[in-house]
């Protein structure tokens, strides 16, 4: 029956049409904690989304992707602080992003998938020492402050709302038409067979570090978004490993490879965070640590794909006593 | 060297593994829409040989050329883009696609695949799945696929790239009597009327004998013998090499 429901076209855009309109319209009727604890779940969403670009549908994990979300706030930050707008100078920092991608990604995606999730990690330590090193241009230790918006708290609030939310539909979109196109085709095939992919013509290098740029521009732009809004971000923050590693296990939760898994992985986590972990500061980690593993251990593909299965199942079953 | 209707020159090709002479200055030509079957006892470096022409493994020496272009340092994907196709010995599949994505990828790309919308790579996949007879089964994913099935899955992704020049490593390994006998006919079919030139690596002596119209017979990385059916039957080292030396001298004794 359910299942039903979400295959009938009509619905699932009457559905989706009415989830839209309900997250354009909340941030008028709640309180500005709301605002920001929501804004912080679609940037999660965001980041985790453009991280299962490379793991469910490429399958490479890069450990260090959060080098993008740094270099997004940071190239951002530096640039307005020299009075450059807010767009451009989040476009700069997708610039940049690509840029390293095409630098590193040639050279290290020819590697197999555990070499390119190490590399990705030192590549995040040498930028984010640049970083703190270059005090002329980013502050350094001090950190870097980005202008303030002239407006009051809460106008400012829904501004980073939209701004998430729109950035967090464009991942969405992008995932769904990737799926669909040849490019996606060129991607799942590398991610299934590596070598049955060079044989039937893709270029798997380029492919490789095609969906990686796609991925950085994703994250460079949540990070340009997250330092306004944040209005100062230190290395410490921005750079922080964890970041990736939590976008990780939230796709893993969700489901990787599935268009609404890293979204669904994502709003438990921020959630469970804040209504539960918070209490208990010391264990956070440790008990993040504990869900991974169950996880991983009781729902294999995540939970999209345990909802589809069980779907499936009644679906039979239904049958099975139909017939 | 290169004549007009040579679709593959392969020069003095090499490649060591270590002391292991894999392949060993290996020289052959194959003319535009030829059916030439390669065979040789296990180990004998055809596999190696297909891997060294497609550009999967580097050349310790040799040369290789396809429609009068060198292609020694071309790499895989390059060489499926020109048309030449392959099969895997172990069978490659795309897992986690459906027997059908995995043809379509294969119609995606390849030789002729760049200006095909994914509804005509469908197309394709489906007359490819036909002509293999797994149509019936192109929801399937891999994982459910019997070994013969996954074979006929790899010749159906590789016929969906549009080749020039097919290369086929044992697609007939673990199929039926009867079973041979329709992918006999399927290659033969392949390279009569859709005039694609195939080479087809193969251990059924009997498959390789009634539809090659020339073998080239490989032993410890050599070439040891080339020519029709009915000489490569007849040839002394050949049977030696199949069959074993002691073979050969009671034969000779006796006769
Ligand atoms: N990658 C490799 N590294 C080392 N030795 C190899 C490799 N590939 C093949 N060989 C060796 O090369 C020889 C030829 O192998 P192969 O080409 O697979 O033979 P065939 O296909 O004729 O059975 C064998 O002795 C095999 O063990
Ligand atoms: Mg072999």
């Amino acid at each position: 029956m359910l299942r039903q429901l979400f295959e009938n076209k009509k619905i699932r855009i009457i559905g989706i049409s009415a989830i839209v309109l309900f997250l354009m319209g909340i941030p008028w009727l709640i309180t500005g904690y709301w605002v920001r604890l929501l804004t912080s779940i679609f940037m999660y969403a965001t980041l985790s989304k453009a991280i299962d670009l490379m793991i469910g549908y490429l399958g490479y994990v890069p450990f260090g992707n959060v080098v993008f979300f740094g270099l997004g706030a940071y190239t951002t930050g530096i640039a307005m602080s020299h009075g450059i707008p807010f767009p451009l100078a989040m476009v700069m920092g997708a610039l940049i992003s690509i840029m390293v991608c095409i630098f590193i990604g040639v050279p290290v995606l020819r590697l197999r998938g555990h070499y390119f999730a190490v590399a990705t990690v030192g590549l995040n330590g040498a930028i984010m020492a640049i970083a703190l090193n270059a005090t002329a241009l980013t502050g350094g230790a001090m950190g870097l402050t980005f202008p303030v918006l002239p407006a009051p708290p809460e106008i400012i609030y829904r501004y980073f709302y939209y701004m998430m939310f729109a950035l967090m539909v464009a991942a969405i979109i992008v995932s769904i038409i990737i799926v669909k196109s040849r490019f996606g085709y060129a991607v799942r095939s590398i991610k299934a067979n590596e070598e049955a992919a060079r044989a039937l013509g893709i270029n798997t290098t380029v492919t490789k570090t095609a969906i990686w740029i796609i991925s950085a521009i994703i994250t460079s732009i949540a990070g340009a978004i997250y330092g306004f809004w944040m209005s100062y971000i230190s290395t410490m923050d921005v750079f922080n490993i964890m970041i990736g590693v939590t976008c990780i296990l939230m796709t893993l939760l969700g489901g990787a490879g599935t268009i609404i898994g890293p979204i669904l992985g994502a709003l438990i986590f921020q959630f469970l965070s804040e209504m539960v972990w918070s209490q208990f500061l010391e264990f956070h980690l440790g008990i993040l640590g504990v869900i991974t593993i169950l996880v991983i251990f009781f729902i294999p593909g995540g939970l999209v794909a345990s909802l589809k299965e069980s779907f499936t199942r009644a679906k039979v079953q239904h049958k099975e006593a139909g017939s | 060297m290169k004549e007009n209707n040579a679709e593959l020159v392969v020069k003095t090709l090499s490649k060591h593994f270590g002391a292991l002479r894999a392949v060993d200055e290996v020289s052959f030509e194959v003319k535009r829409g030829e059916l030439v079957g390669l065979i040789g006892p296990n180990g004998a470096g055809k596999t190696t040989l297909l891997n060294l022409i497609t550009g999967f493994l580097s050349k310790t020496k040799g040369e290789v050329f396809f429609q009068e272009r060198d292609i020694t340092s071309t790499t895989p994907d390059r060489v499926a883009k020109i048309g030449i196709a392959r099969t895997f010995q172990i069978t490659k599949p795309l897992v986690g696609m459906t027997v059908e994505e995995n043809v379509m990828a294969g119609a995606l790309f390849g030789r002729a695949g760049r200006p095909r919308s994914i509804e005509e790579a469908r197309k394709k996949a489906r007359e490819c799945l036909e002509l293999t007879g797994m149509l019936d089964k192109k929801d399937l994913s891999v994982g459910q696929l019997t070994i013969p099935d996954m074979k006929r899955l790899e010749l159906s992704r590789a016929m969906a790239t549009d080749p020039h020049l097919l290369l086929l490593d044992e697609v007939m390994a673990g199929l039926r009597p009867t079973e041979i006998d329709e992918a006999l006919s399927l290659i033969k079919k392949l390279n009569e009327t859709m005039n694609i030139t195939i080479i087809f690596i193969e251990h059924v002596m009997r498959a390789v004998m009634s539809i090659s119209q020339r073998i080239i017979v490989l032993d410890h990385g050599k070439k040891i013998a080339e020519g029709s059916p009915e000489d490569i039957a007849r040839n002394p080292l050949v049977i030696e090499a199949y069959l074993g030396k002691k073979y050969m001298e009671r034969r000779k004794s006796n006769g």
